[in-house]
């Protein structure tokens, strides 16, 4: 395999990955398996780059098989998933917030290490299907996307509070409730953190989360068929990304919901994941079910833009920033395809920006690095 | 010596020596000779005395009567000079007398010559004193040209007699009467309703009664120009009439009047040489007179290129062009009358804008006939009810668009081979601008065209748009067949028609690029259609999947109708597509055709039972579930088995086309079946809905183990996903599946 990639497999198919956003010092990401056997783990990698190794800590999700992760930016510690139970005839999806232990380096006891606390959220009085827990970037709230509702917990006075919700159309069948339903959601980093993004089939809606019902903006029937995934443009306020089922990548400018000011096919099926990179978002990492991890570079519409030509006037002759800047062309950069199944997710590493891990349904994980040539491109 | 020297005994030289002549004589001679030669001597001497003197006698005779002779002339000579003498006076006093007379007729001559100077004056001032009244009858008859004659003779007269108080008078009332004259020939000069002709009559009276050149050709030009102007606006009036008629109006009114205006400033003004004016006036002359043809011809033909551009299109261009040609020709002659004189624009310059706009109209035509030709495509796709009238149809609508498309360009470029018409005066193609217009013909007008056919039809593609996806596999289709036909003979025909040497221009695009763009086109159109009859199959699918409670469901007694429902829709796009795409997969499609849905099954188990196909393995029926529990069993088989590409070009074939819809529908089955949890009867109506499919799907491909494989996936996902995962029986699915 390729010397930039490092592969670390689970034994179960597995579909929720995400960086330990708490973790400031060492590359960590969590995953966690999404079987119906009996037990289903949580992983929690540690990459090691001078050894090209992975450290890994085990921990058992006995509530049922998780579809979603995702971990606290302000508390290394704490995670939320979203997992199905079965009750009775019915599968409910429900969300448990999990603390890890102290001491991450225990004598091992059994084959899994225990967690510290486990908290079953109340989301039943909200709906059947959790969707998504998602922190908020700095505050102590979460936001958790039920069936056809955004509700969001303000965890210090244990209240929780309805912010948005699609009204169920006239005929309660079946098919017709379905489509209603959010998808996923998150946070907008940018608006003080009032914003929240969610997906609904096709369409793209921000809920200001102060008032209830209040749509700020939308945009519809972004990709003509389902919407997959979104991601805040985390250096440029009202970008955003989307991956859908007609297999584009299209970044928005939220200003102008009738098109996208940048657009992307290079994916075979479904776009199921798509990410900026944190800090050069010129970068975006997105998987897809035709098995492959795409680099794509839209240096166009990158925050870095702005601000590259001003810095290379004064230490660059002109000829020379002119180089530089031809030396990354938007388009696609680079294709991992070291997955042999589909692959729900993929994300950056918050600690080392050329670093990021992508997860297929095989359950396997493969760490990689943004190749040298782009990554000094990008930094010189 | 002496006897070399003369002969001493010579008797008749000089020299003679009577003594030595003796001295011989007697010694040589006898005595006798001697006597004989003494008697001898004696009788010459005698004889020789004689002679002498009647010489002399004789010439004292003459000299005597030489004597008288002189003394008688002496006697003459006196008196003639006293006749001479006498002669003389006389002379003196005629000489005197003729003096005299002369004095004394010297008065009376003088005087006859001061009366017949007087006669004449006289009959002068008689003129003079009846020429004011012969001035107003003749300007009363209207003569001008006589009275201007006549004053022109009094003036003469006055210039000398001016002074005298008596003729004063007389000058007065002509010069009034002339002024008058002046004055309404001014007038009539300055009148807007008189010919050019009258025009140029007065403008050389005026010149005669000494009217200021400069102003009066400056003025002729402002009056010239006024009643040019006016032509100008009575004939942009004319706009019931057409082309041919307008022309001709413009040629007999406007340009002859104009013609000679020209011609006779130019003779007046410009021939002339005025001592009066300026040197460089006659330069000046024909520069206005330059500017004033130019400025005239301009508004004319700007008026003609008015007319051309608002009939361009509507009128038949043949009229139209064969009243250029006649402005043309007559532009021509009157270029030829005028030397010296320069006729900056060009009718040609009008013709070839003309034929600019003519193609542009054509181009617009041809796309609001394309677009019009796509609407009702479009129409009579949407209307068509049933897919069989549909399919059948499909090739008509194809051939229907694509032949009036070819018929229509034809048509055009037939149209527009007017311009270059070999009886035509003018050569289009002779000048740069007009050979660029014909390459423009071919640029904009056709390559242009197809160019747009391909744009509109890349629109339809377009994922936003949304077109019946039959529209996209017609609009494939006739891309494909513009680029496998059409481009080529269009081009040809252009090449041919206009004589373009495209092949070695290289300005000129090139037959490939536009080939290369349609089967782009189509290649793109044909994808669209892939992905949208896919997706509408995916959408069927993944709502099948999504509603219903897997959990929960019973033992599968049939196949669930959105399977045959797919199927059947299968089978109506393979209809529609076999109605386009038939020809190219006539062997496999054949072969395929024959076999019975027995032969099916056969393959079917043939596939699992052997293992001489590595690419995709049907294995999911052989699982027991020991091995289903195992995970890795699937990963392994992917690890030896090509990646399937789900979104890709297609081939411009039934097979093709079908395939890549089917995999479209099936990967969605798959991502959604790994959405969901299933039961046991949950994950048996799965297993039965993929047998279904694979019964029924071998047919629309080439590739059965693609298919298979897919099936594969799904069932092997559905398996991950069951809570007991239990398979049915083989024959029992079956059973279900024949049932129906």
């Amino acid at each position: 395999m390729d010397e930039n990639s490092l592969i670390y497999g689970l034994e179960l198919q597995a579909r929720a990955l995400t960086p330990q956003y708490g973790e400031s010092n060492d590359v960590c990401f969590f995953i966690a398996t999404n079987s119906l056997k009996p037990t289903n783990q949580v992983h929690l990698i540690q990459y090691e780059e001078e050894q090209g190794s992975v450290q890994a800590k085990v921990f058992e999700h006995a509530l049922g098989e998780v579809w979603k992760l995702n971990s606290c930016p302000r508390n290394s510690r704490l995670l939320a998933s979203v997992y199905n139970v079965q009750k009775g005839a019915q599968v409910l999806t429900k969300a448990a917030l999990f603390t890890l232990p102290e001491d991450l380096n225990p004598e091992l006891k059994s084959e899994y290490l225990p967690w510290d606390q486990v908290e079953v959220l109340d989301t039943e009085a909200l709906g059947e299907r959790v969707k998504t827990i998602e922190f908020h970037p700095s505050q102590d709230t979460l936001a958790c996307v039920v069936d056809n509702k955004v509700a969001v917990m303000q965890r210090a006075e244990a209240s929780t509070r309805v912010v948005a919700e699609v009204p169920a159309s006239g005929s309660s069948s079946g098919s017709a409730k379905h489509t209603q339903h959010f998808t996923t959601g998150k946070w907008s980093h940018h608006h003080q953190g009032h914003q929240f993004l969610t997906l609904q089939d096709g369409n793209l809606s921000a809920y200001d989360v102060r008032d209830t019902q209040h749509c700020a903006w939308s945009i519809n029937d972004a990709h003509g068929q389902m919407v997959r995934d979104l991601d805040c443009n985390p250096n440029k306020q009202c970008h955003l990304v989307t991956g859908g089922d007609d297999g584009y990548l299209r970044i928005w400018d939220c200003r102008m919901a009738k098109a996208p000011v940048f657009e992307r096919s290079d994916h075979s099926h479904w776009v199921w994941c798509v990410r900026f990179n944190t800090f050069h978002d010129q970068l975006l990492l997105s998987s897809s079910s035709d098995c492959k991890v795409l680099l794509t570079c839209a240096g166009s519409v990158s925050s870095e833009t702005q601000v590259q030509p001003g810095l290379d006037d004064s230490n660059f002759s002109g000829a020379e920033a002119e180089e530089r800047h031809k030396l990354l062309p938007d388009g696609l950069l680079q294709t991992f395809d070291q997955h042999e199944d589909s692959v729900y997710c993929a994300e950056w590493s918050n600690v080392d920006p050329w670093i990021f891990a992508s997860l297929s349904y095989d359950g396997r994980v493969i760490i990689s690095k943004v190749p040298k040539q782009y990554k000094y491109q990008i930094i010189f | 010596m002496a006897e070399t020297k003369a002969n001493p005994f010579d008797m008749d030289s000089s020299n003679f020596d009577a003594e030595k002549y003796l001295e011989r004589l007697l010694k040589d001679c006898s005595l006798k000779q001697i006597m004989d030669t003494e008697a001898a001597v004696v009788k010459d001497t005698q004889t020789l005395h004689s002679d002498m003197q009647t010489l002399v006698y004789e010439n004292y005779n003459k000299f005597i009567s030489a004597t008288d002779t002189i003394r008688r002339m002496k006697d003459d000579f006196k008196q003639m000079e006293t006749d001479v003498n006498l002669l003389m006076t006389k002379m003196q006093s005629i000489t005197t007398f003729s003096e005299q007379i002369t004095g004394t007729l010297q008065g009376t001559r003088s005087q006859l010559c001061r009366l017949s100077e007087k006669h004449s004056l006289l009959k002068r001032l008689q003129f003079l004193s009846t020429l004011p009244a012969k001035l107003k009858s003749l300007i009363e008859e209207q003569n001008y040209a006589q009275a201007v004659q006549d004053y022109l003779h009094a003036q003469k007269v006055f210039a000398q007699y001016g002074r005298q108080p008596s003729f004063d008078g007389i000058q007065r009332d002509c010069d009034a009467i002339m002024a008058d004259l002046k004055e309404q020939l001014r007038n009539d000069f300055q009148r807007a309703g008189n010919t050019a002709q009258s025009l140029t009559e007065i403008g050389e009276l005026l010149l005669q009664l000494d009217e200021k050149t400069s102003d009066l050709a400056s003025e002729m030009l402002t009056c010239a120009g006024k009643r040019l102007h006016e032509q100008i606006v009575m004939l942009q009036d004319q706009t019931e009439r057409d082309m041919l008629e307008f022309v001709d109006m413009g040629i007999d009114g406007f340009l002859n009047d104009l013609a000679l205006v020209v011609t006779s400033y130019f003779d007046m003004f410009v021939a002339k040489h005025y001592e009066h004016e300026r040197d460089d006036f006659q330069e000046n002359a024909l520069h206005e007179l330059n500017v004033f043809l130019n400025q005239n011809i301009e508004k004319y033909l700007t008026l003609v290129q008015d007319r051309v551009e608002s009939d361009i299109g509507y009128g038949d261009t043949q009229v139209m062009l064969r009243a250029l040609d006649r402005l043309h020709r007559r532009l021509q002659a009157m270029r030829n009358i005028c030397r010296g004189l320069e006729v900056q624009r060009n009718t040609v310059s009008i013709i070839i804008s003309a034929a600019h706009q003519l193609c542009d109209a054509h181009a617009k035509n041809l796309k609001d006939h394309f677009a019009d030709s796509l609407s009702a495509v479009r129409l009579s796709l949407v209307s068509a009810k049933s897919d069989a009238a549909a399919g059948l149809n499909l090739g008509d609508l194809i051939s229907n668009l694509y032949v009036s498309m070819v018929e229509k360009i034809k048509g055009v470029l037939q149209d527009l081979l007017i311009f270059l018409r070999t009886d035509w005066s003018f050569n289009i193609k002779a000048e740069h601008k007009g050979a660029l217009c014909v390459e423009g013909i071919r640029e904009n007008l056709l390559i242009g065209f197809l160019r747009h056919i391909a744009k509109v039809m890349c629109g339809f593609g377009d994922a936003s748009s949304s077109s019946p996806p039959n529209l996209l596999l017609v609009l494939s289709k006739t891309c494909l067949e513009l680029e496998q036909q059409g481009v080529h003979i269009l081009i040809a025909l252009v090449d041919d028609l206009y004589e373009i040497d495209s092949e070695n221009s290289a300005t000129l695009t090139h037959e490939t690029e536009i080939c290369a763009e349609m089967r782009e086109t189509a290649q793109a159109l044909l994808d669209a259609y892939v992905r949208l009859q896919g997706t509408n199959i995916s959408q069927m699918l993944r709502k099948s999947v999504e509603t219903r409670d897997w959990l929960n469901c019973l033992e599968p007694r049939s196949v669930r109708a959105v399977m045959k429902r797919v199927v059947e829709e299968l089978g109506s796009i393979e209809t529609v597509v076999a109605s386009l795409y038939e020809a190219n997969t006539n062997a496999a499609s054949g072969f395929r055709t024959t076999a019975s849905s027995d032969s099916s099954r056969k393959t079917y188990f043939s596939n699992f039972a052997s293992t001489s196909k590595p690419q995709y393995r049907s294995n999911w029926s052989n699982y027991t579930p020991s091995q289903l529990e195992s995970s890795y069993v699937s990963n392994i088989h992917r690890l030896f088995s090509e990646r399937v590409e789900i979104f890709t070009s297609v081939e411009f074939t039934k097979a093709s086309i079908i395939m890549g819809i089917i995999k479209i529908g099936l990967k969605t089955l798959l991502e959604c079946v790994r959405l969901r949890t299933f039961s046991k009867f949950g994950l048996q109506q799965i297993q039965v809905d993929a047998h279904y499919l694979q019964m029924n799907l071998w047919r629309f491909v080439s590739d059965e183990n693609l298919v298979n494989f897919l099936l594969d996936e799904i069932l092997g996902s559905a398996v991950q996903r069951c809570l007991e995962s239990v398979l049915m029986e083989p024959n029992a699915v079956e059973i279900i599946c024949e049932r129906g």
